[in-house]
């Protein structure tokens, strides 16, 4: 078992601090990382795969520095970028073999285990199809392959699920699920509900920083008593939108029905109830941004 | 396998049922020797010789076919002696091929870039620095040999030494490079192809214009040859080394910039 651990993690771009003292630890299982677009997430990814050098703090392998472990880190690395790139002009079966070169795999072994991948990722019928005309989610599908292909032990994945199809985002889910079992797992997403269900463990990230940590019951704890569930008016409906965090909006028949995250009852019958993760996450990103207006 | 007197005596024990096995202990001692197991699970390692093999089956091999008719070209051009045009400027066909040359081997070295895939290469065994380096040496190599056969052709026709042909066609080849690395070092060739071919193109056109001087190739010139070669070799060299620690760091630090 691997323990990927991060120290006070630094990253600035000129006058801009993308990541400021980042500290975790992961162990087997899959974690989630959310955060709004510029929240950092992606710098951070990137220098945990070791393609940015941290201004500040390190990332530690075993306790190793992955800067010292260099090529050795890498071999237990899969990555998956949000812009995934690639040879339009390539079939799936050629660039799987190319990615397969360049994580120095021997050509027998990465042969079998490219056909192991294009059953398990829905490709084996396209595999000789160029690139170029593949969906946005077939391309999806082979960075997923390409990142599995060294059997990978730390495995990270920017956006995996962006632009893939209910059917094939509850496909991948169930893939992660079963590979979290015995190697770490970091995935960032927008889609929350993808993390609620898969996910051991979550980060939360605005403007650099960790704003929360932990699993998703300790996550949900974070909300616990903000969320409420009211039937208004529509002119109420308005009113509402304009003064609180509203984190479903429903019109039901000549009302509307609103899920709303505030310290009091926002309306009069408001009830109570369960936090979902998004909630808590929305809950977190509104107390962040309430204590800086009040900074 | 013949099996020991011990672990037959072990075999008979189970059979005889006077070991009881506990199934829940059975199935916690599975799952943790298939945890074990996945966990020492080695995945094999490539052998150098085959590292190398692999990368040949991946060099850009419509770039190394563009070489290969630009050899042919100018050797077809130098088999037809008779051309007035040739007669005019022998040099030109050579230093067009020479420059083209050291166009196609950046663009060779650029294909990650161009094509978005060099985040996701940089995080595989092989770093994107050693790639570059291996494409370079790899197409370098077929280059060296395609250029030959234009300058032996051309180095009979003209009385030269080979070490002055050597000069003749590699300053043109190692100039095209420096411009080259210049626009990928700038950041315009680094995500399209065609600010690098169009700045070929122009060297083509200065190499060309140079070629129809036929002062330039007396015999007299020579050092100044030499000169430029030290100069232009070692300029290629500094501009190469920024490109491939350019490669490493700041590209995606500036890629992650325009990100966020």
């Amino acid at each position: 078992m691997h323990e990927l651990t991060t120290v006070e993690l630094t990253k600035k771009f000129q006058k801009k601090t993308a990541v400021q003292g980042v500290s975790f630890t992961l162990t087997n299982g899959v974690c989630g990382l959310l955060g709004e677009n510029g929240a950092g997430k992606t710098t951070l990814m990137r220098m945990l795969c070791g393609l940015l050098a941290p201004d500040g703090g390190q990332v530690l392998c075993d306790g190793e520095q992955i800067a010292r472990l260099g090529g050795g880190y890498r071999r237990l690395l899969g990555y998956l970028p949000q812009s995934f790139g690639y040879y339009p002009n390539y079939s799936a079966l050629r660039f799987l073999r190319y990615m397969a070169a360049l994580k120095a795999l021997p050509k027998t072994y990465a042969d079998a285990r490219i056909e192991e991948l294009l059953a398990l990722t829905g490709l084996s019928d396209d595999r000789d199809r160029k690139l170029k005309t593949f969906s946005g989610g077939m391309l999806r599908r082979v960075g997923i392959a390409q990142a599995l292909l060294n059997d990978p032990q730390i495995l990270i994945l920017d956006e995996p699920t962006a632009g893939l199809d209910p059917k094939e985002r509850v496909r991948f889910r169930n893939l992660l699920s079963s590979l979290g079992r015995n190697r770490i797992i970091l995935l960032s997403t927008h889609i929350v509900s993808d993390l609620e269900s898969i996910a051991d463990h979550i980060l939360m990230m605005q403007k650099g920083c960790l704003t929360a940590s932990g699993s998703i019951p300790e996550i949900l704890s974070v909300g616990k008593g903000y969320v409420w569930e009211c039937r208004v008016s529509e002119r109420e409906a308005a009113e509402l939108e304009q003064t609180h965090v509203i984190a479903n909006l429903r019109s039901q028949g000549d009302g509307v029905c609103m899920r709303i995250i505030s310290r009091e009852p926002p309306a009069t019958g408001a009830v109570p109830a369960e936090p979902a993760l998004e909630d808590a996450w929305l809950y977190v990103l509104n107390n962040e941004q309430n204590e800086e207006g009040g900074d | 396998m013949k099996k020991t007197e011990f672990e037959k005596e072990i075999s008979r024990m189970f059979q005889d049922s006077r070991v009881a096995v506990d199934e829940e202990k059975k199935r916690q001692t599975f799952c943790l020797l298939a945890g074990v197991i996945a966990e020492q699970k080695l995945v094999p390692r490539m052998s150098f010789p085959e590292r190398i093999r692999t990368q040949l089956y991946f060099v850009e091999w419509r770039i190394l076919l563009a070489q290969l008719l630009c050899m042919l070209l100018s050797a077809a051009v130098y088999v037809r002696a008779d051309l007035p045009w040739i007669q005019a400027a022998p040099y030109l066909p050579a230093g067009i091929a020479s420059v083209l040359s050291g166009m196609l081997l950046v663009l060779a070295c650029n294909r990650e870039e161009a094509s978005g895939i060099a985040e996701l290469a940089a995080s595989c065994y092989f770093n994107h620095r050693q790639l570059a380096a291996l494409h370079m040496v790899l197409c370098g190599g077929v280059q060296l040999a395609c250029l030959a056969v234009p300058a032996v052709l051309l180095g009979k026709r003209m009385q030269v030494g080979a070490a002055a042909m050597g000069l003749y066609l590699t300053v043109p080849y190692l100039l095209t490079g420096c411009v080259e690395f210049a626009v990928l070092l700038t950041g315009f060739g680094r995500k399209s192809n065609f600010t690098l071919l169009a700045a070929g193109c122009v060297m083509a056109v200065i190499t060309g214009s140079a070629a129809t001087q036929p002062e330039l190739y007396e015999p007299a010139a020579l050092g100044t040859w030499i000169a430029v070669f030290a100069a232009v070799l070692a300029v290629y060299a500094a501009e190469l080394a920024a490109v491939l620690e350019r490669a490493k760091f700041v590209r995606m630090q500036a890629a992650a910039w325009e990100q966020n």
